[in-house]
């Protein structure tokens, strides 16, 4: 419908008398003049019922459009002189030709769609890639934006109108939370730094015209793919970062695959491994046992590489206070964070804990 | 135009990460507040919780008497500006400024008349009609300013907007802004790490620090009676010089000394939270404009005079910058007059201390001694 309002739209600054467009029932889907539009002309049925293709009446030539074998459409424009027949003629071809073009973007969607989700043969997509006339040859990167799924509609015309016309970039939509978008990533194949940029202005850019829009949302980036075939293994990347970075990142709004650090290996362990090394370093639960102002505490010390001036400095906290509350997480568990050994102990003990809690929360996550 | 209260704000992440921590602010209608620190200090955070763009862990946060927790992004009448302009790109400078008030179906003729005063406001009717790759950085800057204004919300928000701009537009630009918000007439809440920009347009400051406030006041006090040792680093450029020394108290005379070095306060300091402090160590803090090496004022003020070694002198026109050694350890930055100041590199130059324009921290909190 928004291909025929958009030609209806055009040929206003073309023609001088109003034009339109109706459906077969005569209800008026898209006209230059926008008060007739919803209205209904009752000429219609007489218009349909005629085996002429351009019927008239003493204001109006109306003129039937078939797509395919079936009319679907009636045009109609002020006047009958013979040259109405001819805008009408111009204006029908014009819709034609916008219909079947929105018909091969959705095609070439699904197709994408397809890729991404591995529904396609590997040999098959370079040949079809080339009927979509999508070069096959650039590197590509994706990113997953994750919303709210109130917000995923808003989202994704967000990002539609953000990438509209470029032809470096398509955006699809997954499902009413996760729109993605695909990246033409040819400008940034040669060193570090050019991708690190390329993905810093992407990201950023687009997480800001979502908050500007007042959108909350996340997003996961892949890796750099050589190729269009490949673009499923950076969407699958871009996932494993959304997934990696909720869990182990949760005040970080851009997860990149090339950084999840330590977040990488703990996401990969089988859940009873994790739940052992839980079980031998904090026994008994002992991690429980810390209160709100203790964990604080200790994340603020890990914060300041364990220097405990700066520590007690950052928390408002007396140094005796700090050295009290170290005490106390030596004594509940056995670990005393001044020694190196012990504290990366005690902060790969606590992302583990993070992950199995996540597993046992993911059911319920409807963000990200 | 708005009032707003932060209460007791709290932003903690599972885990025990605290990125704010009891944020309390009130903000007048029509303030221009500006929240300033280091990079990770919970500004941009602070600011997203008020945008809705963050959940609020603890406390409450009012735009007015409206209580805003749970109230939805686009329904708390904000507007917010990034860094990044945002710009639709194949869209010309009218849609894009429509394109928000479009997605919230507002009539055409409204959005037409809200267009226009924001471009007539910002100066860019000639530009309606073009694309944003058409325009310089300075200009898409003001469509994003536009695209807040046509919103005609309460408050508006703004996130390190002029970062993207090359030294000499930021400073243009910075003036924009302020006439901006007195021909608005609105609240302006933004967010910067730059003091440039927070002393410049301010009417009031928040610097922070690890998710907490350090101190609310305007500019100038600020400056003048920074509350510790952060604030008066942060503050001032360059930053104000820091020197460990010892008070010593001689009957109602209170001296500092350091490197050799002893200073006589004024008769101001001779209170009982320096005297108890006599053979302490403290932090003396001098912003680099008290001390002179201006010959008049050297020789009329003998009891804060000192020696030191030149070791660079940077011109910069309207001022001049001295780096100094005092007794070939304790560096020190001082601005000095460039009419009047004859110092050159290598040269042993006399300065003195104007202790009027002094500060004192305790050497543990880092905490001003007197207000």
């Amino acid at each position: 419908m928004e291909e025929i309002k958009k030609c209806i739209r055009q040929a206003k600054t073309i023609l001088k008398q109003d034009v339109g467009v109706m459906d077969t029932s005569g209800q008026i889907i898209a006209a230059t003049n926008a008060e007739l539009e919803g209205t209904t002309d009752s000429t219609a049925r007489a218009v349909m019922m005629s085996d002429d293709l351009f019927s008239g009446t003493a204001e109006k030539t109306y003129m039937k459009v078939a797509v395919g074998e079936q009319i679907r459409y009636i045009l109609f424009i002020e006047g009958d002189e013979p040259q109405e027949r001819a805008y009408l003629g111009l204006l029908a071809e014009w819709i034609k030709t916008a219909i079947k073009d929105r018909g091969t973007d959705a095609e070439k969607e699904l197709f994408t769609k397809n890729v991404l989700l591995e529904n396609e043969l590997q040999g098959e997509i370079p040949i079809k890639a080339r009927e979509f006339k999508i070069n096959c040859n650039a590197a590509r990167l994706v990113m997953v934006v994750r919303t709210a799924r109130e917000e995923g509609a808003e989202a994704l015309e967000i990002l539609l109108n953000f990438y509209a016309d470029s032809e470096a970039a398509c955006v699809l939509a997954m499902d009413e939370a996760t729109a993605i978008v695909v990246l033409d990533a040819e400008e940034a194949k040669g060193s570090e730094e050019e991708r690190n940029a390329f993905i810093e202005q992407n990201s950023s850019s687009i997480l800001d015209c979502l908050n500007n829009e007042a959108v909350t949302a996340y997003i996961g980036v892949g890796s750099f793919v050589p190729l269009f075939q490949y673009i499923s293994k950076s969407y699958r990347d871009a996932m494993l970062a959304l997934r990696v970075g909720k869990i182990f990142e949760k005040n970080c709004y851009i997860s990149r695959y090339d950084k999840l650090g330590l977040g990488r290996l703990i996401y990969q362990l089988p859940a009873t491994l994790c739940q052992m090394f839980i079980d031998e370093v904090f026994p008994n639960e002992a991690y429980k046992t810390l209160d709100e102002d203790t964990i604080v505490t200790i994340e603020s010390f890990f914060a300041n590489n364990l220097n405990g001036s700066e520590t007690s400095r950052e928390l408002y906290v007396h140094r005796n206070t700090l050295v009290y509350r170290l005490d106390k997480v030596k004594k509940n568990t056995g670990l005393d964070l001044r020694s190196f050994d012990d504290a990366v102990l005690f902060k790969m003990a606590s992302m583990v804990r993070t992950y199995l809690e996540y597993l046992e929360t993911s059911k319920d996550n409807m963000i990200r | 135009m708005a009032s707003l209260s932060f209460q007791h704000v709290y932003k903690k992440y599972d885990g025990g990460v605290v990125a704010v921590s009891d944020f309390n602010l009130e903000v007048a209608d029509k303030e221009f507040v500006i929240l300033v620190g280091p990079s990770g200090c919970g500004k941009s955070t602070t600011l997203r919780m008020l945008a809705g763009l963050e959940d609020i862990s603890e406390g409450e946060i009012y735009i007015e008497d409206r209580l805003i927790n749970d109230v939805l992004p686009k329904d708390r009448d904000i507007a917010m500006v990034f860094q990044n302009y945002a710009l639709y790109p194949h869209m010309t400078v009218r849609d894009n400024m429509a394109f928000a008030l479009k997605l919230r179906k507002m009539p055409k003729d409204e959005i037409n008349r809200r267009v226009m005063e924001a471009a007539k406001i910002l100066e860019i009717e000639h530009l309606l009609e073009r694309k944003p790759k058409a325009l310089s950085g300075g200009q898409r800057q003001r469509v994003a300013l536009g695209r807040a204004i046509v919103r005609d919300p309460k408050v508006f928000l703004m996130d390190e907007p002029l970062s993207n701009l090359d030294a000499k537009l930021r400073v243009q630009m910075r003036v924009e802004i302020t006439k901006l918000h007195h021909r608005l007439k609105t609240t302006f809440i933004y967010v910067t790490h730059d003091q440039t920009e927070a002393m410049t347009m301010g009417t009031r400051i928040v610097v922070m620090k690890d998710g907490f406030i350090q101190q609310v006041d305007s500019p100038t006090e600020l400056y003048d009676n920074p509350i510790n040792t952060f604030v008066a680093g942060f503050i001032g450029m360059p930053p104000m010089n820091f020197i460990n020394a010892t008070i010593n108290v001689d009957g109602s005379d209170v001296y500092v000394t350091f490197e050799n070095v002893t200073v006589k306060l004024p008769e101001r300091y001779a209170v009982e939270e320096v005297m108890e402090r006599d053979g302490q160590e403290v932090i003396f803090g001098v912003r680099p404009e008290a001390i002179t090496d201006e010959a008049t004022f050297v020789t009329d003020h003998p009891e804060t005079a000192f020696a030191a070694d030149v070791d660079v002198v940077e011109m910069l026109g309207a001022e001049t910058y001295l780096y100094v050694t005092v007794n070939g350890s304790l560096p020190l930055t001082c601005r000095v007059d460039p009419t009047t100041s004859q110092s050159s590199v290598g040269q042993v130059v006399d300065l003195a201390i104007d202790t009027n324009r002094i500060h004192i921290f305790d050497k543990d909190t880092e905490q001003s001694i007197i207000s």
